[in-house]
């Protein structure tokens, strides 16, 4: 008979570091999603100088919602750096905390967002420029939601202990996408609410 | 009709630009156009005379020795032409030509963007202007470097691979927006600010691509990744003027009829010059970058090799038989192995002997050595044209030595045994291959 000894009673979850299959699926992913958005961002841009002046139709987008909208994003990501750096060196709680904050900054945005969706007096077969305006940020939108998922689902391992400073490779890689989608917004809000501005 | 001459003509004008200067007002389709002088300003030409002083001064104070060994004529001809680029996108009529056209404006741009930023990176100036100084100012500039933490962490920081890419993606894209293009035209001092957030982002970004020190902070697969995403930005800006059906930059409204352009045909071209000439400069250094990687991953593999590690030398044989693919498709690979290799010291004439002495001849066919008439292994006839040892490593003197005393540390479970020869025996082994042309 063979005995098998294990030192410790619970076996580790996820590979150290960023030695991680899901590391490269990430890099790809947000490749791939980076590349939609330079050609989503791209059709704004043609067909912005296709379009007979004035361009926006309705003059530039008021920006009351989207500033603090892009506040609470860039917020998002700095919680959410400052929780990882927090399971980097073993402290558990910091992980948990910048995760909860993330969440909710996250639900903050797509609140903010809807309000102003909610406000729009078009629609998204109204015009050419509505059309990019829904289709660009309800991409966004959804990206964002895929987003508040990864950290739920996050939270929910980081509560049954799955991580530690060792061993936390899902949430690197978490972190990687979330930084992304708030990288995206900034491109998005350049062109929709700054470059209308400077010409 | 006219669109297709357009170029053409565009190009003659430009040609006959260094004349521009000194004719009276030129004329064009009954229009006066302004004269194009040259750009005397004082304090671009001041720029660019200290920085050919000091850097020719660097050179002077260095001892031959270590200039050879810092800079090769190629590091000063390239410096040379930065420079000489700088003064045709500053200073000639070009200059004076972009408040006309915005077609030549972009010219401009690309040049400060992606001809001359290159070539000053890889002349090396920062050494040769360290050494413009005497030997107590060298030291305290270094005392000073040492001392300002701060100062390393900022520039450190502002070097980083990430800041490079946003700031040099947003200068693109804010400076070509209509609003502060015409901002920059209205304004020198917004005009230079402009240069210089395109010239600085430029500098920053080849210091990273092309590593002129050695040191690469960007391996060079992310390099390639670097230079695709910022190339792509550039193409789609182009693509975005190209395409355009109504003009966007009304600043040259006035002058541009006097050239035989449009204002969209204007634009136009401007938007070809970023999407095709400035394109194949992106698409040319990831070339470069790759050829430059796989030499980098081969060498990789040979020195794991040599030093024994087994492991990583077979994970190097992966990528080596990728690049002996793609090498073989692309036909780019160094001619070396057909050259007769001068192995320093060798007796090929011993070679015969040896090698009936070792017996390769039981397994190998060797022309000019008695009864070598195996069938075991390949036929060592023409080895000296041999592209590759065993299908894996670059033939040339050391890796064939190092074959020929250790193939089975090289791969190992092959046939061919270990035969305890020595260095002496493997370098005269060595060149009588090559011998056999
Ligand atoms: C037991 C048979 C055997 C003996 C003895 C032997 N070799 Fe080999 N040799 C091989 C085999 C098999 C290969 C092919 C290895 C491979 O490609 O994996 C080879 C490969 C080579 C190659 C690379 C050829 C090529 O085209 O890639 C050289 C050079 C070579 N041997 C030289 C010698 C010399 C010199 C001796 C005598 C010291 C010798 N071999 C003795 C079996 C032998």
């Amino acid at each position: 008979m063979t005995e098998i000894a294990i030192s410790s009673t619970t076996l580790p979850v996820g590979s150290k570091g960023r030695d991680a299959s899901g590391w490269w699926g990430m890099l790809a992913l947000v490749a791939t999603e980076a590349t939609l958005f330079a050609y989503l961002l791209f059709s704004y841009f043609y067909l912005a100088s296709h379009s007979p002046p004035p361009w926006p139709p309705n003059g530039a987008p008021s920006l009351t919602l989207a500033i603090p909208g892009s506040l609470v994003l860039i917020a998002g990501s700095v919680t959410m750096w400052w929780g990882e750096r927090g399971i980097e060196r073993g402290r558990r709680w910091q992980l948990v905390a910048g995760l909860l904050l993330s969440l909710l900054l996250g639900i903050a945005f797509i609140v903010l967002e809807g309000i102003e969706w909610a406000g729009k007096p078009y629609t998204l077969s109204s015009s050419v420029y509505s059309s990019l305006y829904f289709t660009i940020t309800g991409f966004h939108l959804a990206h964002v939601l895929v987003g508040l998922l990864i950290l739920a689902v996050l939270l929910l391992w980081t509560g049954f202990d799955y991580f530690d400073e060792n061993r936390h490779s899902a949430v690197s890689i978490g972190v990687i996408y979330w930084h992304f989608v708030t990288v995206v917004w900034l491109a998005v809000f350049f062109t929709f609410y700054i470059a209308p501005r400077l010409g | 009709m006219q669109r297709l001459t357009m170029p053409a003509r565009w190009l003659q004008l430009l040609l006959a630009l260094a004349c521009a200067a000194r004719t009276a007002p030129a004329m064009a389709h009954g229009a006066t156009i302004g004269q194009l002088g040259w750009n005397w300003e004082g304090w671009v030409l001041a720029s660019l005379a200290v920085a050919v002083f000091g850097y020719v001064r660097g050179l002077l104070r260095m001892d031959a020795g270590a200039r050879e060994h810092v800079f090769g004529p190629g590091r000063y001809a390239a410096f040379a032409a930065g420079i000489g680029v700088l003064f045709v996108a500053l200073i000639s009529p070009l200059d004076a030509l972009d408040d006309q056209l915005f077609s030549a404006h972009m010219l401009q741009h690309m040049l400060l963007i992606l001809v001359a930023p290159p070539l000053l990176v890889w002349g090396r100036p920062a050494t040769a202007w360290l050494w413009a100084f005497e030997l107590p100012a060298r030291r305290s500039i270094g005392r000073f470097w040492m001392g300002a933490p701060g100062v390393q962490r900022g520039i450190r920081f502002l070097m980083r691979p990430l800041a490079v890419w946003v700031l040099s993606s947003f200068a693109l894209w804010f400076w070509h927006l209509p609003g502060p293009y015409d901002w920059a035209l209205d304004n020198a001092w917004v005009h230079a600010g402009e240069h210089l957030c395109f010239f600085l982002t430029a500098l920053a970004f080849w210091s990273l691509v092309l590593a002129p020190y050695g040191r690469r902070q960007l391996d060079y697969g992310s390099s390639l990744l670097f230079v695709g995403t910022l190339g792509m930005q550039m193409g789609l800006l182009g693509a975005i003027l190209t395409f355009a059906t109504r003009p966007v930059y009304l600043a040259h409204a006035h002058t541009t009829l006097a050239w035989g352009l449009s204002l969209l045909e204007d634009q136009q071209l401007a938007g070809l010059i970023m999407w095709v000439p400035a394109g194949l400069v992106y698409t040319g250094t990831m070339a470069v970058l790759f050829v430059a990687w796989l030499h980098d991953a081969e060498r990789k593999a040979v020195t794991a090799m040599r030093a024994g590690r087994r492991t990583r030398a077979l994970q190097g044989v992966g990528t080596l038989s990728l690049l002996l693919a793609v090498l073989a498709l692309s036909g780019c690979h160094d001619k070396a192995a057909t050259s007769p290799w001068q192995i320093s010291g060798a007796q090929p004439a011993r070679g015969p002997a040896l090698i009936q002495h070792y017996g390769c001849g039981t397994c190998h066919t060797v022309p000019g050595v008695a009864q070598a008439s195996g069938t075991v292994g390949p036929p060592l006839t023409q080895f000296g044209q041999r592209a590759y040892i065993a299908g894996m490593l670059h033939n040339n003197p050391d890796n064939l030595m190092m074959w020929l005393r250790d193939p089975q540390r090289v791969l190992p479970g092959n046939a061919m045994p270990n035969t305890g020869m020595t260095e002496r025996d493997a370098r005269d082994i060595a060149a009588y291959l090559y011998t056999l042309q």
